[in-house]
Order: C-alpha cells, then structure tokens, then sequence
C-alpha cells in the first residue's frame, strides 16, 4: 500500500513540475515528458540534511512540499541565507560544475517531498534536445535573476524591511519556521522579532 | 581609426576564443555572432545602463572596469565591480515582476562588444550551440558571484576586505577609495586601517 502511496504522490509532483516548467516556455510536449521523466521523487524527515556540508552536490531538486533551511556555519554558528519553499529549484550552488565542495547545508524544516535529477543527465539531455536546452536557460535566468534580487535587497533593506518581505514570499511560513530560525535569517534576536511581528499584526488587523 | 579597427579585431578573436572553450560552436554560428557584436567605447563617468530603463544589449568588456549600484533612501549602494574579461547587462529584469533598480557606470574608459538580446534571442533560436553558449556563461557567473556574496553577508568588515582583495586585487589600484568603501559598506577610514595592518603584517 506504501508503494501505492508513493506513486500517487509521484504523478501529482510530476504533473505539478510539468505545468510549471510549461509556463517557462512553450514546449512540445514529448519534449517535455523526456525530461519529466528521469526526475525521481526523494522524500525527507523532518530535520535530515539533504545537502551536507562539503558535499559535491549532483542533483537539482524540486520541491514539491516542504520547506528547505540553506545555512552555512561560520565559527561554529550556523548562519541561515535563505527558505525555500514548495514551487523553489535548489542544487548545490553549481558545486557539480566547479567540483568544489560547497559550503552551503541544505536541511529539511518539515518532511520535504522533491524530485531530483542529475545534473549529468539533464546536460546529456540538453545536448540532445535543443528543446530542453531552451527550458534550462530560460530557467537559469529566472533563478539567476530572484537569486540576485534577494541579494541586492539583502543589502539594501533593514531587518525589519526583510521581515517584512518574507512574509510577502512566504505567506505561511511563521507558522511553518521555528522563531530562532527566522530571527537567525533576519540577523535580528527573538526579542526583536517578537516585537516587530506585534507591531506586524497590530497592522494587519486593522 | 585604423587603430580601432585592429583593436575591434583582436577584441573579436579574444571573444569568440573564449566561447569555443566552453562549448563546440559551430563556424557558420560563430561567423553569424561574430556579425552581430558591435565595437563600442565608452568615456570614464558614463553611465552606460540606467535603472529603469530596459537593458538592450549585453555586454562583454575588452578593457575598463565599470561599478553597479542602486540606490536606497537616496543613497548610492555599489553591489559589485566588473573587470576585462567579465560580461554585465544580463536581461533578467524582463522575466521578473520588479523593473530595474541597477546602474552601470563605467570608471574609466571602457572598451566593449556588445550584442541586442533581441539579436542573441534569434541565436538561440536558430542555433542549439549558441544557447548552450548563454546557458554555460551564466551558470558559471552564477556560480562564482552568487555563492561568494551569500558567504559575504556573514563576514566581518577584515573578511569582506580580504575577499575584495582576493576578488578585485589586480585592479584594486584602479579603484577609487571611496568605491571600495562603499561596496564594503565601511568607512573610508575603516579600510585604510584595515588596509595598513595587512602591508605591515
């Protein structure tokens, strides 16, 4: 029955991937299956790593459900960079490319349900389809340019502005993200955030 | 002008050098990039990308070194500098939702080819190499800048001066003081110090 479950959940996160990819651009559709088709469906437990520190990271993932902590430690203490939630692409930072090991953990919040595929395979597919080598670049870009964005505002936004624009992006995710976690990410104390979001409701309320 | 000619030439051969060591291009796609990127020369002070205003071409730099910035409460912020070698002027604005808070300036005189995106777009089109050219570009920019500033964020006002270092070293003398300052979101002061210890160590 267990494996019932899980092909169910297969076909839904595939079917959810394909229409997402197909907003990217048009593409034939047997194209498009080529692709959807080696991606495999990995689940998660709460608080397991997916990317380790130091790992030479082969896959892309998509995340069907879940949310994904991106954390590096530096003297000991873990530093968040960012969430990434249902609908998000995540690899490990291109370490396949330079073979680099990355410095970047990638940690499952809450079960994390995603499907990956290999970086090799997607090149070897890409090399082959000018379909989906299409697909990639214009996907590239679009990571490439929220990735940017999230910078350029990280350095021009207060903690309280950046607070205010994770709730934006991730409507759910106070209810979803231990405080410390998200005080961690805004490089604020617990207090600090606890008074912002009273002030944040007080707001929304009204 | 016969001058600008030959330095065109040379910028052109770098260039599609460059590309063929990334990827297997084809001649009859080389030729046709080749046609399409345009010799330009810009003066030192020119802001050659505005915010706001649609990005129409992207950007390979000869020779020069320009700095982007945004800015913030009236405040001009640097985010990054790029040298000969590097390409700015990527068109992702179009896809998202936000329109474009960057401008691109050059700091001295700046040396470039430039290519329409409209132009590279009907590449991309006709030619699979091409593409994979753009694609393999970004992702190893990708890579080598996104990852690094991320790390940044964490780093102590000596580590972001040891990074530009490690990052900007060969043109650091091109720099002005008062750049560097503000894309290390320090005083031109606190770098000076932190500039001093590191020669006298």
């Amino acid at each position: 029955m267990a494996i019932n479950k899980d092909i169910l959940v297969e076909i839904q996160a595939k079917a959810k991937l394909k229409e997402m990819f197909s907003h990217v651009t048009a593409i034939d559709e047997k194209e498009l299956d080529s692709l959807i088709n080696i991606f495999e469906l990995v689940t998660f437990k709460r608080n397991t790593e997916v990317i380790k520190e130091g790992e030479v990271s082969e896959y892309f993932y998509f995340i069907y459900s879940g949310i994904i902590k991106v954390h590096f430690y530096k003297n000991g203490k873990s530093i968040i960079d960012r969430f990434d939630q249902e609908g998000a692409i995540f690899g490990g930072n291109f370490t396949h490319i330079t073979k680099q090991p990355g410095s970047h953990i990638y940690e499952a919040i809450d079960e994390v349900i995603t499907l990956k595929i290999k970086y090799a395979d997607l090149e070897n597919l890409c090399a082959k389809s000018h379909a989906i080598e299409r697909l990639y670049r214009i996907s590239m870009e679009l990571f490439h340019s929220a990735q940017t964005q999230k910078l350029s505002k990280f350095k021009a936004l207060t903690s309280e502005e950046r607070y205010y624009e994770l709730i934006e992006q991730h409507h759910s995710i106070t209810n979803r993200v231990p405080l410390k976690d998200i005080a961690n990410y805004l490089d604020m104390t617990p207090e600090t955030l606890s008074r912002i979001r009273g002030k944040y409701d007080k707001k929304s309320k009204y | 002008m016969r001058k600008d000619k030959e330095l065109e030439t040379i910028a052109k051969e770098l260039l599609i050098a460059k590309f063929k060591s990334i990827t297997i291009i084809e001649d009859a796609a080389l030729d046709k990039l080749k046609s399409l990127l345009i010799f330009e020369t810009y003066k030192k002070n020119t802001v050659i990308i505005k915010e706001h205003k649609p990005i129409e071409y992207l950007y390979f730099i000869f020779s020069g070194v320009i700095r982007i910035y945004f800015f913030k409460n009236d405040k001009l912020i640097i985010e990054r500098f790029v040298k000969e070698g590097g390409f700015f002027g990527g068109n992702y604005d179009h896809l998202s939702k936000y329109p474009g808070v960057l401008n691109y300036e050059a700091l001295e005189d700046l040396t470039v080819l430039k290519i329409k995106h409209s132009d590279f777009e009907n590449l991309f089109l006709k030619y699979h190499s091409v593409e994979s050219l753009y694609r393999k570009l970004l992702e190893v920019f990708h890579f080598s800048y996104v990852d690094r500033l991320y790390i940044l964020k964490a780093a102590t006002s000596e580590e972001r001066y040891l990074d530009f270092v490690k990052e900007y070293g060969d043109i650091m003398n091109r720099i002005s003081l008062k750049n560097i300052a503000n894309y290390l979101s320090m005083t031109s002061e606190t770098v000076s110090r932190i500039r001093a210890k590191k020669i006298n160590s």
